[in-house]
């Protein structure tokens, strides 16, 4: 059975290395494993060492035992028809079709449809098959994410009969399963951060019945025996000192407030290095997304 | 470059940059800053964050407008929201009843979601609106959250090619743009197929209301894409220090220039902590653990910033970047006080 992994979250909370950690901690543990990819030339892109552009939904192989592909709306569409229409002169005909392109543009829900279809598409078994185990999504930031998911459902409201229908309903389906497809919601530790994920976090219970799991990301730790806090110390190391611990204190406290409210709180330190060296620390990752 | 040379320089400040970057503070700042030397100023901002609300004593769900006072002058906040903004557009050109029937046909109400979450429709008409009034010394605006940040110059554009594609989409669907009958026939049988005729008949009525709309954003499109050129108009790039994110700025300037607008200022914001300092502290043998763990985090930091100011040196910029400190601002309340503080000592 394939399963769906979302990781969403505020701008620059660091949605694009914790996905890039969970598809890392999947191939670890043997899974055939792809990253998914919903803006070109993404900072997850270009930070996994790609400057190439991606052609169409082809996947490509990353150095950290997963795959990472590339899924804008538009390639998805074209693929679908593209299969469906076996016929290559006439699914030509219709690809190249400029009204359609403007359609594709501008058509409500067109683009998140076919995206979705896409990504639901082996569970579902239709379409071109997608041998992985575990697809994960860096998806899009949280208001569009809301948008994105709610677009099976109001299609499948308003256009209640004929394949368009059919479709919608089956990949609402899929992604309501909480056995099929789970949601990562990546927040900081900072007090409007916190304030935001919670809200998220409420929107999709409340307008999708779904429920998430929290990861708190950029967690800072102090090293244990630290020597404590002392006047002797240049000032300046007593102004570092003193930051730490302030922040530290913070996050704690938060960190114990996020698990009262919503449970397990995955936590993905503070690495102090870059994306290749973070990624190539197997230890580290293998301990990442375990607590229970 | 010193504030009271942009002052005397230009009139209206874009704060450009992607999500989370720090820019509805950043501007906010900007203009209380702007107001206390005794400028009336106008703050536009879209789909503010909670902080900006409390700093302005705000409601975020229900006021859309603010005259903040400070001293013998004001700042105007005015508040984008999208959704109430095209609601209320739609209902006084075709009234409250006909708005009502659209948006039970739920196809409708997302495409009105979808044109508010994009927001440049809104942004444009609204700013277009602010500047025309010459209302302000000072303009400053708070751009929306895009993928790339020079997005938000090209949303005029992006608008009038909306509507000219949605005219191509209308007279598909009417049927009447297709060279052969054909060709129309190939086209609709696959449509059909996909998406079913129920489809393609709910999407008639969309194109029907949303065309309607057309010549007034089209005409605030034109008008803004014209007033962001002027040299009076300063733009700046706020960006977060990771190396990554920071090749974006190669591709705004390029975007810039294509555009025939001046380069952008660069601010590099929480681009340290407040408490780095520029040489690393010695002597600290006494303390092991902590001299291993002070290495750890001052490294990180100082490469960092170092790999900031090689990249932006290479680019030989001619413009000013400006480098501010993350500060405890994480773990309490913003101030806009103390981020006022800030700027201050950066930009003087």
């Amino acid at each position: 059975m394939q399963h769906i992994q979302w990781v969403t979250g505020k701008g620059g909370v660091g949605k694009s290395l914790v996905a890039a950690l969970l598809a890392r901690k999947f191939a670890s543990e043997g899974k055939r494993t792809l990253l998914v990819d919903m803006v070109p030339e993404s900072y997850l892109s270009r930070s996994l060492g790609f400057s190439q552009p991606f052609q169409g939904t082809t996947a490509q192989k990353t150095p950290y035992g997963f795959d990472l592909a590339l899924w804008l709306g538009e390639a998805c569409l074209a693929e679908y028809v593209q299969y469906w229409v076996k016929v290559p002169r006439v699914s030509g005909i219709f690809l190249s079709n400029q009204w359609l392109k403007s359609l594709i543009y501008l058509a409500p829900g067109l683009r998140e449809i076919a995206f979705l279809g896409k990504l639901t598409s082996q569970t579902r078994r239709h379409g071109p098959p997608l041998n992985y185990d575990v697809i994960v999504v860096d998806a899009v930031s949280t208001g569009h994410f809301l948008a994105l998911l709610k677009t099976p459902l109001s299609l499948s409201q308003t256009v209640t009969s004929g394949p368009m229908y059919e479709q919608s309903r089956q990949i609402h389906q899929v992604l309501q399963d909480p056995k099929l497809t789970r949601t990562l919601l990546v927040t900081n530790l900072e007090r409007y951060s916190l304030h935001e994920s919670q809200e998220l976090r409420t929107q999709l219970q409340e307008k999708l019945q779904q429920d998430c799991q929290l990861v708190a990301n950029k967690v800072f730790s102090v090293p244990k025996d630290l020597e404590p806090l002392s006047t002797a110390m240049p000032e300046e190391l007593q102004k570092f000192l003193k930051a730490q611990y302030d922040v530290k204190n913070y996050q704690d406290q938060a960190l114990q407030e996020l698990k009262k409210e919503t449970g397990t709180v995955y936590q993905i330190p503070f690495f102090y290095t870059d994306w290749s060296k973070t990624l190539e620390n197997r230890d580290e990752i293998s301990r990442l997304f375990t607590e229970v | 470059m010193k504030l009271a040379d942009y002052l005397q320089k230009y009139r209206v400040f874009l704060f450009v940059g992607n999500g989370g970057t720090g820019k509805t503070t950043l501007s906010a700042t900007w203009a209380l800053e702007l107001a206390s030397r005794g400028k009336k100023v106008g703050l536009m901002t879209i789909d503010p964050a909670r902080r900006l609300g409390e700093a302005f004593g705000m409601n975020l769900e229900t006021d859309d407008y603010k005259r903040h006072v400070v001293g013998d002058v004001y700042v105007d906040v005015h508040l984008i929201h999208s959704q109430k903004m095209i609601r209320d557009f739609i209902v006084s050109k075709f009234g409250e009843e006909k708005y009502k029937k659209w948006n039970e046909n739920s196809l409708f109400h997302q495409v009105v979601t979808r044109l508010a979450e994009n927001q440049s429709l809104s942004t444009i008409y609204k700013l277009a609106q602010i500047l025309r009034s010459e209302e302000y010394d000072y303009v400053v605006v708070d751009t929306p959250p895009v993928n790339h940040a020079a997005d938000f110059f090209r949303s005029p554009q992006r608008v009038l090619k909306l509507f000219k594609e949605n005219l191509l989409a209308k007279t598909v669907l009417e049927g009447t743009s297709f060279s052969s009958r054909a060709s129309q026939k190939i086209f609709s049988t696959v449509i059909g197929v996909l998406a079913g005729g129920e489809f393609v008949r709910q999407m008639e009525n969309f194109f029907a209301a949303f065309f309607s709309l057309q010549s007034e954003i089209v005409e605030a499109a034109e008008y803004l894409a014209q007033r962001l050129k002027n040299p009076q108009v300063c733009y700046f790039l706020v960006v977060s220090p990771e190396p990554q994110k920071l090749q974006e700025t190669d591709d705004v300037l390029a975007d810039f220039k294509q555009q025939g607008i001046s380069a952008p200022h660069v601010i590099v914001n929480r681009a340290y902590p407040d408490w780095l300092s520029a040489q690393k502290i010695t002597g600290l043998e006494t303390w092991p653990l902590l001299q291993n763990f002070y290495d750890k985090v001052f490294n990180y930091y100082h490469n960092q910033m170092k790999r900031v100011e090689e990249k932006l040196q290479r680019d030989q910029r001619e413009v000013p970047v400006y480098f501010l400190p993350e500060t405890s601002a994480h773990t309490s309340e913003v101030q806009l006080a103390d981020m006022q503080k800030i700027l201050n000592e950066v930009f003087l």
